[in-house]
Order: C-alpha cells, then structure tokens, then sequence
C-alpha cells in the first residue's frame, strides 16, 4: 500500500514538471561601480526590487507557464521586450509586453462560461463607524504581496454547464502564467522610474535620491528617505512603510496607505489617503481628496492642510498637546457629536473657523478649508450617512 | 485567453469603502438579485460580470471551434452597449452635477478630470481592440466609466452636505 503511494506521488510531481514550464526573458548582470542611476522604462510588468549584496545590477526575469501549448507561449515571450544599454553613469532598462503582465495570471477553460459563486465571497458589510488604527496596522498592511492560491479562486468560481446549471472547474482546465521578475540593485545607486500599467515591490529602504513617474500603475514600497525625491503618481495605487523627504504629487489614486510621513509636501487631487502617523513638517495641499489621519508622532511640530472641496477626517493626537486651528469658509465641522458649518462670507473670503488648544502647545495643526468636510474623533468617526 | 482572476477579490475590504470597490459591488449586486430595491447602476455592474463570464465562454468557443470571424465579436459588441449605457449615466450625473454646483472654477475642473479619464479611456480602448479577450483591459475599461460616474455622484454628495446648514458661528474649545 505504501509503495502504491509513493509511485502515485512520483507520477504527480513528475506530471507537474512536464505542465510547467520556465521560460527566461532576461537574464543579465551589470558591474555597477561606474553606474550612479539606474532608469527604469516599464510598461505592463510585475517587477520585485530587492537590494543586490554586491556591486553588481541584476535583471532576473522569466515566466513560468502552466498548462499553455508551445504555440501560446511563444506568443506570449514574443510580445515581450526587453533591453539594457549604460549611458555614461546610467543604466537604462527598457521593457513592453503587449500583454500586460501580473504576479500570476489564471486563465480558465470553461466552454459555456464562468460564473461567481456569490454565497462563497464573504465581504465584510459596510460600516459608517471608522476606528483609528495604529501606524503598525499599515506596516503590516504594506508587507509584501498576498498571492492568493489557485484553490482560493476556484472556491468562487464555477462553470456554467450549459443547461442552466454550474459545475466545478477542473485544475486541468486552469492556465496559470506566473511573472518571476526581479531587480537588484546597490542601494547606494539613484532610481529614475517611468512605468504605465506596471506594479512594482520594492523590498528594500530607499535612501537614495528616486523619481518616480507612473500612470496606472500600482507601487509598493518599505522606507523611502531623501529630500530630493520626487514622485507624479497617476492613477494606481501607492503604499509605503516611510515617506521621510520629498515631494509627491497624487493624481486620482483610490487608494494611498502610508504609515508614516515627515518632511515632505503632498500634492494630490481626487485621491483618497490613509496615513497612519504624521510626523515632523508635513504639509498637504489637496483637490477634492479623501483623508483619514489617524496618528500624530510624539513632536510633530506643524502639520498643514490646504484643500479645496476635500474631506478630512483627523484623529486627534493622543498623548500629546497640540494647537489646532481651521481656516477657511463655506466648511462643515464634524467634532464629536457637534455639526458646526461655517458659511461663506460674502466675499469668499477666508476667515479662521474652528480652534482647539492653547496656541502655546509646540505641535500645531492648521487647516485650510475652503468647500470642506472636516471631521475629528478621538476613537472613532463616524460618517453618517 | 488569459484573465486576471486574481485582481477580482484582493482589495483589504475593510478598508475600502465599498461603493468604490467595483469588484465588491459587483459581487453584492449578484448576491443581492433577489432583492427588490437595486442601486440604479446595478444593472450595469452585472453587465460588466456578464462581459467577463462571455469573455470566457467566448474565448473558449473561438478556440474550439477556430472560425475565420469576419462580424463584430460579441464580446465587444457587450462592451459597447455597456459603454453606451455609462456614458449616458454620466451624461445625466453631469448635468445634475452642473445643476448644483455654483462655482464655475469647480465645474471646470471637473470637466478637465472628466476629459482626461476619457483620454484615457480611448488608450485603453485600443488595446481592447488588439486584445478584446483580456479580462484586464475589460476591468480597466469598466473601471474609467465607473470612476466618472463614481466622482460625479461623490462631489454632488458633498456640494449637498456644504447646502444642509447655514448658520455662522466659530467655535473654541
């Protein structure tokens, strides 16, 4: 009985081998000691970013196929290009895919279609009661990729059998195309991004001097430390453990989580942010944006708030005395259980609205609010609707 | 045919306001059929799974059966009537929005958003064209008609939370 297992297993590793197949895009190594910039040219890529433990630049990319046929995957590689050239101190890479391309990509076979096992998908209701969280929270959201497994979607997914019926999708009918694309870099070397419909990792702190411009693209980050950083974010999504220097412009990002922020200005516009702790000299100005503050550090010093049509939801800081004031017209005011508008005066003129604590308290708060919703709460915020 | 399934149901729901998670919301819609009171746009969310699940089935088809297609694909003709019935839902929020909104600068700039995300529509509209069974550019699709929509209908809600009260006072604590 046993040997009748073991000879059951060989067959299923062996059959796995012959379904999956790895196929190397690039795979190239530079000598970095001449090299001060590496620039990044993505489009339609999954690309990890990890620190090099030499003076070498790495570029490791290949794609594992499942179940594809021979003809399938050479289409899909030659849809991809990729190359390197070094210019003087930089290193530009260049890579396309006609597809574009994720951590894992399931494609499945079902010949009257697929359908959503509602009863199986387990959304947690929506709540109007918003608890502040810690900076630890984000960290811990921020962490690395979560790549669900195969089984994991089957579990919401059936096929249709055609007769008005479902049926469970079989894993021999399940394509899987599987991006193992990874970068390593010195992390002395400065970073120069452009990416269109791309996610990148980066698993590292950056220290380094890095601008970052990207359309539809989705970026994760550990600390990023530099007064000179410069990032344009357009569309996507943006994470990051620290954001210490710089200046960052958001454009129309649903969805920005960072755990802390210091030393830096926030340009942004119909983008909705989460931060878990303001630190030192912060500064936003914002278009009809979303915020949750849930934290501020132990001296924060000054944080400022310019906005326009923006709804600002602040967790007073605990543990520490802060002065805060508003400023501003035609703004409604969400403290506690209190509802206080602000209406606009006849010459649209600003005026201070709102204060809180002594003006001697070192940590000061001021927010510039023009056509705003603000909130405040101490544990929780509610919003009501 | 490749989808990206795997982009369907990852979002930190807890997170995420519902209303703006287009998955979710698709989701919900399904589990909530039964039901007699729909969102207004329901009907277009489970048009856009229904373009998904074809897609599918579709792709399978084609791939099966390998026939030289010389009329329009039926996935895109999905994808037009979907396009079609947003972009008058949008129309109908904009004019509301305009109806409302009594700051020209604002007006203004939502045009300018609303003008942008078109553009980009139309990118995404040519890839759609080279690669109609990718399930990623479908969602990519959806989602720009539900971002305006989504923005139109956000910043009316808010003009009306400024148009509740009127009263002045400043308050100290």
């Amino acid at each position: 009985m046993k040997n009748q297992f073991k000879i059951l297993l060989l067959m299923l590793i062996t059959s796995w081998s012959i379904n999956a197949q790895k196929h190397d895009v690039y795979n190239m190594s530079f000598d970095a000691q001449n090299i001060k910039i590496l620039d990044l040219d993505l489009d339609g890529t999954y690309v990890g970013i990890e620190e090099s433990k030499d003076d070498k630049i790495y570029f490791e990319y290949s794609i594992e196929f499942d179940n594809y046929s021979k003809k399938e995957i050479e289409k899909q590689l030659e849809g991809i290009n990729t190359s390197a050239q070094i210019v003087e101190d930089k290193l530009i890479f260049k890579t396309s895919s006609t597809n574009v391309l994720s951590d894992v990509v399931y494609s499945i076979e079902s010949l009257f279609g697929i359908t959503f096992e509602g009863n199986n998908i387990s959304f947690k209701e929506p709540t109007n009661k918003h608890w502040r969280k810690s900076k630890q929270y984000f960290y811990s959201l921020n962490d690395g990729s979560k790549i669900k497994s195969l089984k994991e979607y089957l579990k919401n997914l059936k096929g249709l059998d055609g007769k008005g019926g479902t049926k469970k999708i079989e894993k021999k009918n399940v394509k899987t195309l599987k991006t193992n694309f990874i970068i390593k870099l010195p992390s002395d070397i400065d970073l120069r991004v452009v990416a269109v419909n791309s996610h990148l990792t980066f698993k590292f702190d950056l220290t380094t001097q890095v601008n970052i411009n990207s359309r539809n693209t989705n970026l994760m980050f550990m600390g990023i430390t530099n007064p000179l950083n410069n990032f344009d974010i357009v569309n996507g999504k943006f994470k990051s453990n620290e954001l210490d220097g710089g200046a960052y412009k958001f454009n129309h990002l649903s969805d920005v989580q960072i755990a802390e922020v210091q030393n830096l200005t926030i340009d942004s516009e119909f983008s909705t942010m989460k931060i878990g702790e303001v630190g030192e000299h912060v500064r936003i100005v914002d278009f009809n944006g979303k915020f949750w503050i849930h934290n501020f550090s132990e001296n924060f010093k000054n944080f400022q708030m310019d906005t326009e049509y923006s709804e600002i939801n602040v967790f007073y800081p605990e543990d520490n005395d802060f002065f805060l004031t508003t400023f501003g017209h035609d703004t409604v005011h969400y403290t506690d259980n209190l509802i206080t508008k602000i209406s606009p005066s006849k010459k649209n003129e600003s005026s201070k609205m709102m204060i809180m604590g002594k003006e001697t308290n070192p940590n000061k708060i001021q927010i510039n609010a023009v056509y705003g919703i603000i909130r405040f709460g101490k544990d929780f915020i509610e919003l009501g609707e | 045919m490749k989808q990206d399934i795997r982009t369907l149901f990852t979002e930190e729901d807890d997170l995420k306001p519902l209303p703006k998670n287009h998955r979710s919301e698709f989701a919900d819609k399904l589990k909530k059929q039964s039901k007699p009171k729909q969102n207004p746009y329901a009907w277009l969310s489970a048009a856009a799974i229904l373009i998904m699940a074809l897609t599918i089935g579709f792709n399978v088809m084609e791939m099966e059966s390998k026939p030289e297609l010389n009329h329009v694909s039926p996935i895109i003709a999905q994808v037009e009537a979907v396009e079609a019935a947003y972009l008058k839902d949008i129309e109908t929020e904009w004019q509301s929005f305009v109806a409302i909104a009594d700051d020209a600068v604002l007006v203004e700039r939502f045009r300018k958003k609303l003008k942008d995300l078109d553009t980009d529509y139309q990118d995404i509209s040519v890839q759609f064209k080279d690669d109609s069974n990718n399930i990623l550019v479908i969602e990519a699709l959806v989602e720009n008609l539900q971002t305006r929509l989504q923005i139109l209908k956000d910043i009316q809600k808010h003009i009306n939370i400024l148009n509740q009260k009127n009263e002045q006072n400043e308050k100290s604590i």
